[in-house]
């Protein structure tokens, strides 16, 4: 009778364990939660009829800019002809280098009538491995900024093929701190990260590293 | 004391008789001019007391405009000489400080200006023209390599936007001078 019943625990044990490993190896999720890419994002201060040619941008149409590209970028980082920076997003707060804040200090009392008087910024969203499907960019402006300064709720799209990048611009503007709007980029409707653009971090100011995607 | 008699009917007695008749005539003119020109020095004084007290609004925008003056002259002189011209860009973060200082005092000037006067909000149009283009020129400088070839243009700009402005301001203030001028004497 002992020796039947300690075959059959050590049989139970072992059809246990095998299910285990069987279930750990062909589950639909591997092991290891899959990592959700690390951001990293270039902000270039470009005139608007550089960011979009010729014109700039036209009001209430769809974006009738010609498409720009990374080396476009490229150039005018490598030229140091404009204001750049770069940023990761594992912050909720994007701050702003000091001549970029500098700028935009005097640049929001200027006239917003005329394209060849208005300045863009062009982010370049970067990650180290290529992604694919829908990448979204949604900004919300609140509602006293929205009639005052006439810049708008709205959200990009685009379709990503195996690519390390994408490119946003839109009006220097919307980056004004003071103007609370947020950000939220969303990687194929599974991974978002929400931001805020801040003034130059003083020093000894600690920023807030945690995580705000989700995986 | 014996007073001389004078005959009135005798030459003599007739010169000095018209001669005492102008002289009381005068005395009383006198006295009478004497006495309006003291009320007119009276009222003018108090009009001039009252106009004081009531040119509150005057005072307050030339104290403004002249203000204007002082910062837009430290703006010409900073923009269109020095390292900024030279350069065709703000560099240093000294004047990457005092430009935008300028710009906001100037910006605040215009403001306290459409404070004192409502009637006419005139901040609203030739005011904001020129702290646009004063910020436009800011952005340029500080976005921007080299814009030296367009400094100059740009500051003939603003300089013709303070004209326009200042032109304004000058109208106001004679009217307002002859609104409070009109009130002091209620």
């Amino acid at each position: 009778m002992q020796g039947h019943s300690v075959r059959g625990r050590v049989f139970v044990y072992a059809v246990c364990l095998w299910s285990l490993l069987l279930l750990g190896i062909f589950s639909p999720e591997p092991l290891h939660a899959q990592e959700a890419p690390i951001v990293s994002v270039k902000f270039v201060l470009v005139p608007e009829t550089k960011a979009c040619k010729p014109d700039g941008y036209s009001i209430g149409v769809q974006s009738t800019c010609e498409t720009l590209r990374r080396p476009d970028i490229d150039s005018w980082i490598n030229e140091s002809e404009y204001i750049h920076m770069t940023q990761s997003l594992s912050s909720e707060k994007v701050s702003l280098n000091e001549k970029m804040f500098g700028f935009l200090r005097d640049y929001q009392w200027g006239s917003k009538e005329d394209p060849k008087k208005r300045w863009t910024i062009v982010m370049l969203f970067e990650w180290k491995h290529p992604q694919s499907g829908s990448i979204e960019l949604q900004r919300n402006v609140p509602p006293e900024v929205e009639n005052a300064e006439k810049i708008r709720n709205y959200t990009w799209s685009g379709e990503l093929n195996k690519e390390y990048g994408w490119i946003n611009h839109q009006g220097a503007a919307a980056f004004i701190p003071s103007h609370n709007i947020r950000w939220t980029l969303r990687l194929e409707g599974t991974t978002q990260w929400t931001f805020k653009i801040t003034g130059p971090a003083q020093e000894g100011e600690i920023i807030d590293e945690s995580t705000t995607h989700r995986p | 004391m014996k007073v001389p008699h004078i005959d009135p009917d005798s030459v003599f007695g007739k010169i000095l008789t018209s001669f005492i008749d102008k002289l009381i005539l005068g005395i009383l003119a006198g006295i009478i001019i004497l006495l309006i020109q003291s009320q007119i020095q009276e009222d003018v004084q108090l009009k001039e007391e009252s106009f004081a007290v009531a040119r509150v609004r005057t005072d307050m925008l030339i104290e403004q405009r002249n203000a204007l003056a002082e910062a837009m002259t430290k703006y010409f002189h900073l923009v269109g000489s020095g390292d900024i011209f030279a350069k065709g860009k703000i560099e240093s973060e000294k004047d990457e400080l005092v430009s935008s200082k300028l710009l906001d005092d100037i910006r605040i000037i215009i403001f306290n200006m459409g404070v004192i006067d409502e009637a006419l909000s005139f901040s609203s149009l030739e005011g904001k023209e020129l702290i646009e283009e004063i910020s436009t020129l800011n952005s340029k400088l500080k976005g921007q390599k080299n814009i030296r070839a367009e400094i100059k243009e740009e500051m003939e700009v603003i300089r013709e936007k303070y004209r326009k402005f200042i032109i304004t301001i000058k109208k106001v203030t004679r009217n307002i001078l002859k609104e409070e001028f009109k009130e002091s004497l209620e």
